[in-house]
């Protein structure tokens, strides 16, 4: 086909033309810079653009670059078919010939196992191979990594219903007793699931203090309401509490008294921490709920992972919201209306 | 209510009927003239000479005539069984693997009535003696078509075999479309391709019709841009469209796994010969 030696040539000018600009500009950007240019790194060469040309647009891949053509365009213009006009993927007529090879393989793979499982059950005979089942559920690749893998790797743009009919496949796939190059080529698109979600992982939630006389401690404050209390955590205590120079007794009802507790109870960590805290203004429910909210953000740090997970799931580390709702005009409350008339 | 056939009509189905082909599928190829300039009229290869640069130009070429031959066809054409495709298959061969076996009498599509040789429990039964010279005949034409280099592509849209056919498809070294057609794939294909992309010069359908039991849009398709086909044809399907019925049945995995033994193998012999045949001839040869 000469459609191609037409464009092979014409991006082989176009590359030579832009290696030349791209030696031009970078002998003039050292001159600037004052750099020799043998000197000059890619880095210098973007900090120099972010000078020059500042811009502020959100997609950082827009913004002004100055590259050599290699790093932008393909080197070789590569056909998918040969000089006979033959392609070399034997699924290049479907739009989507990688996925839907992966598919087809899958599929191969499904029926080879199936027809052995016929001839054991039939027969009685030794597996040829090692067949074992999988030990744990896998999980496969999300969406956003699925679009990537064909568009990056080979062009190919793919829908939500391909991925949907992919997750289907391979969860049938891993539910057959499978041989060593099945789940090698099942390990490509998905790996065992793990029970723990790491909900919450930074390094902010392990941050802690240490006192003068050497122990370990960490303040947070709490809110609800109107209510504001300061808690301080110490670990490797004995089971210590202090609130506004009280016990728990500061408490009257035992819901409050609830409330306070209940984070240590769900880490049961009830002896093994001192707890000091400062509420001021509201309520005594609102002071309760306040002592919560800075209790369970003050433990993070001296609890297992799994219990941080169990901690944000459960709510404790959030800030309640609900405020007393504002009396409207035209009504005697916020919800309540005036008697209705007929006339 | 199905019309019941009367098995007294001996009217045989035309299927070698041969039409003129003149300049069929005209592309417009952009073509650089490099050393050799090949025009047609002479105002323009007058103009051209004037310009010493390299031009491009869009011309209406035939494609059969530009078309670069590397193999000697006469010898294949010499013998009428070259590929010895008579030895693959037998009559016992197809009755063993239930070729036979149709659908429901109430299924039937009248243009398949003259394969048929008659109805047993209410399923038909196709007449061996009549589909296995066409199948030869499917075969050889495979093989021919291979044996010049040119492209096959496997049609089928049954989920429980298109894993057998992508893979005989594979194997072969040919192509295969087993999923859901797009319309306009062959019709319209600079439109859906990124590049110049060449049309399959044989279609092999397994199975002619779609998940929803209608003809498949490839059949119509090839029949537009005069692509010959090949068609396994069961007794509910249309053969009239199918260059190359070959009327059997589709259903029962026993005459698949047949099927795509046949053609893997033709295949493969075809490719055998052309590499034991293959000549590179000069460049001359492309004046015509």
């Amino acid at each position: 086909m000469k459609a191609f030696l037409k464009r092979a040539k014409e991006h082989e000018s176009k590359i030579n033309k832009y290696t030349e600009e791209y030696e031009l500009g970078r002998k003039h950007l050292a001159n600037m810079m004052g750099i020799h240019p043998d000197e000059m790194t890619q880095e210098h060469i973007n900090e120099a653009i972010r000078y020059l040309l500042p811009s502020g647009l959100f997609d950082k891949g827009s913004r002004p670059q100055f590259k050599h053509p290699k790093d932008i365009l393909p080197l070789n213009f590569d056909f998918p078919f040969d000089k006979a006009g033959r392609p070399y993927h034997y699924q290049y007529y479907t739009l989507l010939p990688n996925y839907h090879c992966i598919m087809s393989e899958a599929a191969w793979r499904m029926e080879c196992l199936r027809e052995e499982e016929v001839r054991i059950g039939s027969t009685g005979a030794p597996p040829q191979e090692e067949m074992k089942h999988l030990s744990e559920e896998y999980e496969w690749m999300d969406l956003r990594t699925f679009l990537n893998y064909f568009k990056s790797n080979h062009s190919e743009v793919v829908q939500v219903n391909e991925h949907n009919r992919f997750v289907i496949l391979m969860t049938k796939l891993s539910k057959m007793r499978l041989r060593e190059q099945d789940v090698a080529f099942l390990k490509q698109f998905g790996s065992p699931k793990t029970s723990e979600i790491n909900v919450m992982d930074t390094e902010e939630i392990k941050k802690f203090y240490v006192n003068e006389q050497g122990r370990k401690f960490r303040t947070k404050n709490g809110y609800r309401k109107s209510a504001i209390a300061q808690v301080t955590v110490y670990a490797e205590g004995e089971g210590i509490l202090e609130i506004n120079g009280k016990g728990i007794e500061y408490f009257e009802s035992q819901y409050a008294r609830e409330q306070v507790l209940f984070p240590l109870v769900l880490t049961s960590s009830l002896n093994k921490v001192d707890v000091h805290a400062r509420v001021e203004g509201g309520g005594e429910m609102g002071q309760s709920g306040a002592i919560r909210h800075g209790l369970s953000n003050a433990l993070l740090p001296f609890v297992s992972q799994q219990m941080v997970n169990k901690l944000s799931l459960s709510g404790l580390l959030d800030r309640d919201s609900r405020v007393k709702e504002r009396n409207k005009p035209g009504q005697k409350k916020a919800r309540k209306q005036f008697q209705w008339r007929a006339r | 209510g199905a019309c019941i056939p009367s098995l007294s009509q001996q009217k045989t189905y035309k299927t070698d009927i041969k039409a003129k082909v003149v300049n069929p599928r005209p592309l417009t190829v952009t073509r650089i003239y490099e050393k050799k300039v090949i025009l047609k009229n002479a105002e323009a290869a007058a103009a051209l000479a004037k310009e010493e640069e390299l031009s491009d130009k869009k011309e209406k070429i035939n494609v059969y005539k530009s078309f670069h031959r590397d193999i000697a066809e006469d010898n294949a054409l010499k013998n009428p069984d070259f590929f010895k495709v008579k030895e693959m298959v037998d009559l016992h061969t197809l009755f063993k693997n239930r070729v036979h076996f149709g659908h429901h009498h109430g299924c039937r599509h009248p243009f398949v009535v003259p394969f048929l040789y008659g109805v047993r429990q209410n399923t038909d039964i196709f007449d061996l003696d009549k589909t296995l010279p066409r199948l030869h005949n499917a075969l050889n034409f495979i093989a021919h078509m291979v044996y010049r280099g040119g492209v096959v592509l496997f049609v089928s849209r049954n989920a429980q075999t298109m894993p057998l056919v992508e893979y005989t498809a594979q194997k072969c070294g040919e192509y295969s479309h087993c999923r859901f057609w797009k319309g306009g794939l062959l019709t319209n294909i600079d439109y859906l391709y990124k590049n110049l992309t060449r049309y399959p010069d044989v279609v092999v359908f397994i199975h002619t019709q779609n998940n929803f039991s209608h003809e498949h849009a490839a059949i119509t398709e090839c029949a537009k841009m005069l692509i010959p086909t090949v068609g396994i044809v069961d007794s509910n399907c249309n053969p009239t469209l199918v260059t190359y019925p070959v009327p059997g049945n589709d259903d029962s995995l026993d005459a698949v796994k047949l099927y795509c033994k046949l053609f893997e193998e033709t295949i493969l012999r075809a490719k055998e010969y052309r590499k034991r045949d293959i000549e590179e001839l000069s460049d001359d040869s492309d004046e015509s």
